[in-house]
C-alpha cells in the first residue's frame, strides 16, 4: 500500500465511511504496525485540536496581544525593560489602591446601606457571545445586545424567554438575574443567584455569589447577605478581598 | 467614587474579549516572568509558558468537573510552576526550588494535559500556515458541518470536489506537522 493509499484509507475511516470489514482489517494492520497506529492517532488528533474553535480564537487573541504589547520587538533591550517598568507601575498601583481602600472605608463610614451598595456594585461585563458564524442564535444576540445597551428591562425579558428553553445553562440564568438586579426584581435576582452560586463548576458561580450578597443587602436582607460575604471571604476567590472590605463596612453602618 | 473592578477571568478566555485579554496580561504576566526569570530563564521563554498555562487552564475549566475552587491566579501560578519545571528538566536543567504540585489538579492528569496542549499547540500553528480557505474548509469540515452547506458555503461546484479539496488540504496540514524539527518529540 502507497503512503497515498494509506492516507486515503484513514481519512475514510475518520469520516466514517469504512464497512465494518474496512474497519476490522484496518485495526489488524494498526495492530501489527505501530507506523500505521501512530499516523490514525495523529490524524484524529488533528481533526479534534482544529475542532476546538474558542482554543484556536483564544490562543489567536493572546498571540496578537503579546505581538502588539508585549514582544521585544526585535530588541532585546526594549524586551528586557518592559517587565521591571511594568512591576514598578504595579507597585505603585498597589499603593493607590491601598489609599483608596483606606478612603474608601472612612468615607463609608457615614453612609447608609443603599450607599454602600452603591459603593461597591458595578454592572457585569457581557461574556456570552454568540460562536456559530453559519448560524448566529438571534434570541441570544438580542439579549446580549439589550444588556449591553444597559436596557435592563429588555434584557431581562429576552434572557429568560431563551432560560426556558435551556434551563441547565449557568451563564444564561446568571445575566437574567443580574437583568432582574438592575430592574429592583430581588426575588427573581436572588433565586437566579443562588442557583448559579451554587453550581460549583459553573465559571459564574463565583461571581454569581458576590452578586448574591450585594442583592440580598440591597434588598435589606442584611444578615443574610452578611453570612454570603462570610462564605466568599472563607473561600478565599477573586470576590474575597471585597467581601471581607465590605464586611467591615456593613459593621460601621447606621 | 472608584469601584473596584470584577473580572471573571475565566469568562473572559471564552469570550476572547481583547480587552479583557490585555488585562490578563498586565494582570497576571509580571509574575510568570519574574517566576521564569528567576529560575534560568528568558523573558521569551516566560512569555510562551504564561501563553500555554493560560490555554491550559482554559481547557481544564471546560470540562464538566473542574472547579476553580482557589483563586485564578493561584492556579494559573501552578500550572505555570509547573510548566516551566517540565521544560527545565527536559533542557536537562537541574532541578530548581519549586514546591510540589498544589492539591488543584491530579499529577498524572495534569501531564497528560502539558502533553497534549504542546502537541495541539503544534498542530494549530500549522494550521495557521495553511491558505485561508483551507483553513476555513477544515474547520467546517472537523465541526461536522453538512456536505451540501460547507459546498453552499465554500461556493464549490460540487460534494465530490469539496471532498477533495479537503483531502488535499489536511494532506498539507499533516506533512506541515510531520515537518516540524519538534514533531517527533512530541509524539
Amino acid at each position: 500500500m502507497t503512503e497515498l493509499e494509506l492516507a486515503q484509507l484513514i481519512e475514510s475511516y475518520l469520516e466514517g465511511r469504512l464497512d465494518e470489514k474496512e474497519i476490522a482489517l484496518l485495526k489488524e494492520k494498526a495492530k501489527a504496525d505501530p507506523g500505521i497506529a501512530a499516523e490514525i492517532s495523529l490524524r484524529k488528533e488533528l481533526e479534534i485540536a482544529i475542532a476546538e474553535e474558542d482554543v484556536l480564537k483564544l490562543e489567536s487573541k493572546l498571540i496578537e496581544e503579546r505581538k502588539k504589547g508585549w514582544a521585544n520587538n526585535n530588541s532585546s533591550q526594549q524586551g528586557a525593560k518592559a517587565v521591571p517598568i511594568l512591576l514598578k507601575y504595579r507597585a505603585l498601583a498597589a499603593g493607590l489602591a491601598v489609599i483608596i481602600v483606606c478612603a474608601l472605608v472612612f468615607f463609608l463610614k457615614n453612609q447608609d446601606p443603599k450607599d454602600l451598595y452603591e459603593a461597591y456594585y458595578q454592572p457585569y461585563p457581557m461574556y456570552l457571545t454568540t460562536r456559530s458564524v453559519i448560524s448566529p442564535d438571534e434570541k441570544l444576540n438580542q439579549a446580549i445586545q439589550a444588556y449591553e445597551q444597559e436596557n435592563y428591562e429588555a434584557a431581562w425579558s429576552s434572557f429568560l424567554n431563551i432560560l426556558v428553553d435551556d434551563p441547565d445553562n449557568m451563564g444564561i440564568m446568571f445575566y437574567t438575574a443580574m437583568s432582574a438586579l438592575h430592574i429592583d426584581r430581588y426575588p427573581d435576582a436572588v433565586a437566579g443567584l443562588k442557583k448559579v452560586a451554587n453550581q460549583g463548576n459553573s465559571i459564574y458561580s463565583n461571581p454569581a455569589e458576590w452578586y448574591l450578597g450585594l442583592a440580598l443587602f440591597k434588598s435589606g436582607d442584611v444578615r443574610n447577605a452578611r453570612k454570603v460575604f462570610e462564605n466568599i471571604v472563607e473561600s478565599k476567590t477573586d470576590f474575597s478581598e471585597d467581601a471581607k472590605s465590605i464586611l467591615k463596612s456593613i459593621s460601621t453602618t447606621k | 467614587m472608584e469601584k473596584k473592578e470584577k473580572q471573571n477571568w475565566l469568562a473572559i478566555l471564552g469570550s476572547g474579549n481583547s480587552a479583557g485579554i490585555r488585562l490578563l496580561y498586565q494582570e497576571f504576566l509580571p509574575s510568570i516572568v519574574s517566576l521564569v526569570t528567576s529560575n534560568s530563564g528568558t523573558e521569551e521563554e516566560a512569555m510562551d509558558v504564561f501563553q500555554e498555562a493560560i490555554l491550559v487552564v482554559y481547557k481544564k475549566s471546560k470540562e464538566g468537573s473542574f472547579e476553580l475552587s482557589s483563586s485564578f491566579f493561584t492556579y494559573l501560578y501552578a500550572v505555570s510552576k509547573n510548566i516551566w519545571l517540565k521544560r527545565l528538566t527536559k533542557k536537562g536543567k537541574p532541578t530548581v526550588t519549586f514546591s510540589e504540585l498544589p492539591e488543584l489538579m491530579d499529577v498524572d492528569d495534569f501531564n497528560n494535559i502539558i502533553l497534549e496542549e504542546e502537541r495541539y499547540r503544534l498542530f494549530r500553528s500549522k494550521f495557521r500556515n495553511l491558505s485561508s480557505n483551507c483553513q476555513k474548509l477544515l474547520s467546517l469540515f472537523f465541526n461536522k458541518t453538512p456536505m451540501k452547506e460547507i459546498v453552499e458555503l465554500m461556493g464549490f461546484g460540487s460534494v465530490q470536489y469539496a471532498k477533495k479539496r479537503k483531502f488535499q488540504c489536511k494532506e498539507n496540514l499533516v506533512k506541515l506537522v510531520k515537518d516540524d524539527p519538534n514533531f517527533k518529540d512530541l509524539m
